[in-house]
């Protein structure tokens, strides 16, 4: 059964949730924004890291991403909120989204408005008429194919490569069969499989592209004297059992499933392939999800050995363990508990079942329990971070 | 598994609890990953598809989720699970050793 009811946007994407953005350009236009959206149910706060201060390409990262949020399925209509001197500019964050999507947009500036009491009551006007809009929207029928999901694994233990993995990567399969997107990302734990994706892709460009992907950061990393052991595996990975950083990402690139690799894609960037599809993003989960928003992604299944309590602003992470224990004591953070696969009672082919059920209940309406709990994370990436001398610095 | 033996004239049932079990998922693998924590000098069984494939005594104390080694391998052999390296050795192992951050070297980085 392929058939979702959901909402038709005017730019003919498909969406199974309906929030309005009040979208923050920079950070001191983030208290507005916030009590614009407090005030108005239907309307979520994106509120901005930086927005200003910031150099070279992180600031076509910060407005490919800001303007994907806006176009994202999910998304009836989207109110910019910026101060008004800040290097990322209202006027060009809304021409950015223009160019993506002719869904509700407005824009308002604290500086010409005159003040935040005014923009936050102007604001609330414009949120609350927008909001009644989405409303009024039917819903439609659409299908699996249009779907895109985001994968992501956080607080990996040994766990994670054994059960919720795999079986997510077999959910993956039958959703590409299904003529529908599922992304793969955080290019640090790729590293180690690239040979293997590689071996994997459409054609030799893209194969080509997968090694430049991972063997780039590596040189990053290196060039910077920094090693990429520091931070992955992490502390709680290595007391959950993984040693290296191989086999954490042997463990973790089963998410994606076995198809063909269509396209690699730069953080926050919209595929223009369906299938299998590799985005560049850092292994810090928020950043990482956000960026497979931006990518279209209207929905993410996240894998979690440790237990891991996320949600997103715009879309629902539904959160797998196979790891018993948390599935326990975790158990108001956790959707589905997989740890069956480990003591044999429950298999592979089960368990990717159980993921694909849930998937397509909650692309429906079925509420994760990110979203019963009100978690709305969100955060955009941000590299050439150097403002600092950083007077008496300590090696790590 | 239950044995019914006597002492004297009374009957005797002593429970030792099931086999501690372990997963190796990929028939190259060196390595399995234990499902439950287990002591030095217990004995396991090593499960791949749900079928067993190996006992081992195992040499020392092992977190729950980590892995022990099925062979015996020198100073720098690699080390396989998932059908692929995911490391080097530091020192040579016997089998039922523990096989973590001090035993194993990561190749990539």
């Amino acid at each position: 059964m392929n058939e979702l009811v959901g909402y038709r946007r005017p730019d003919g994407r498909f969406g199974i949730r309906n929030y309005v953005l009040i979208l923050s350009t920079v950070g001191c236009a983030n208290e507005t924004v916030k009590r614009i959206a407090d005030q108005v149910d239907g309307a979520v706060a994106i509120p901005n890291q930086k927005g200003c201060g910031q150099v070279g390409d992180s600031m076509e990262i910060l407005r490919r991403t800001m303007a994907g949020f806006a176009a994202n399925p999910n998304v009836y209509g989207t109110i910019v909120v910026g101060l008004g001197c800040e290097t990322n500019k209202p006027q060009v964050i809304a021409e950015r989204i223009r160019s993506l999507t002719n869904k509700p947009l407005e824009v308002m500036t604290i500086q010409a408005i005159g003040g935040t009491v005014k923009t936050i009551e102007a604001g609330i006007k414009l949120a609350q008429t927008m909001v009644a809009a989405g409303r009024r929207v039917e819903l439609s029928k659409g299908s699996l194919s249009e779907i895109t999901l985001a994968t992501n694994c956080g607080g990996s233990d040994a766990t994670s490569g054994l059960s919720p993995n795999p079986a997510l990567g077999l959910c993956s399969d039958r959703l590409i069969q299904a003529g529908g997107t599922v992304i793969l990302g955080e290019t640090t734990e790729l590293i180690g499989t690239e040979h293997i994706l590689a071996s994997r892709a459409k054609d030799t460009a893209t194969g080509e592209r997968i090694l430049e992907l991972v063997q780039g950061l590596e040189t990053t990393f290196a060039a910077m004297g920094l090693s990429v052991r520091g931070a992955n595996p992490t502390p709680g990975n290595m007391a959950g059992g993984l040693s290296t950083l191989e086999e954490k990402s042997l463990g973790g690139i089963s998410k994606l499933g076995s198809s063909m690799i269509n396209q690699v894609v730069r953080y926050g960037e919209m595929p223009t392939q369906k299938g299998a599809i590799i985005m560049d993003t850092p292994g810090y989960d928020i950043e990482s999800v956000s960026a497979m928003v931006a990518g279209g992604a209207q929905v993410c299944v996240f894998t979690t050995g440790r237990g891991n309590p996320i949600g997103n602003a715009i879309i629902p992470m539904i959160k797998i363990t196979g790891n018993g224990d948390t599935a326990q004591t975790m158990a108001d953070n956790i959707d589905l508990d997989l740890s069956g696969i480990l003591n044999a009672s429950l298999s592979l082919k089960e368990g990717g079942q159980l993921i694909y059920d849930r998937l397509i209940t909650t692309c429906m309406g079925e509420l994760t329990k990110s979203e019963i709990n009100g978690f709305k994370e969100i955060a955009i990436y941000r590299n050439n971070e150097v403002w600092c001398c950083n007077l008496d610095a300590e090696e790590v | 598994m239950s044995l019914l033996f006597s002492l004297g004239n009374q009957p005797f049932i002593l429970l030792a609890a099931d086999m501690k079990q372990a997963i190796a998922l990929n028939e190259r693998d060196t390595v399995c990953t234990v499902l439950d924590a287990v002591e030095a000098g217990e004995t396991i069984e090593v499960l791949r598809d749900g079928q067993v494939i190996q006992h081992l005594e195992v040499k020392e104390a092992v977190p729950k989720y980590f892995k022990v080694t099925l062979v015996a391998q020198s100073e720098d052999d690699e080390v396989i699970k998932y059908g692929e390296i995911i490391g080097q050795l530091n020192h040579d192992v016997q089998i039922g050793d523990l096989i973590h951050v001090d035993a194993l070297r990561s190749i990539k980085v």
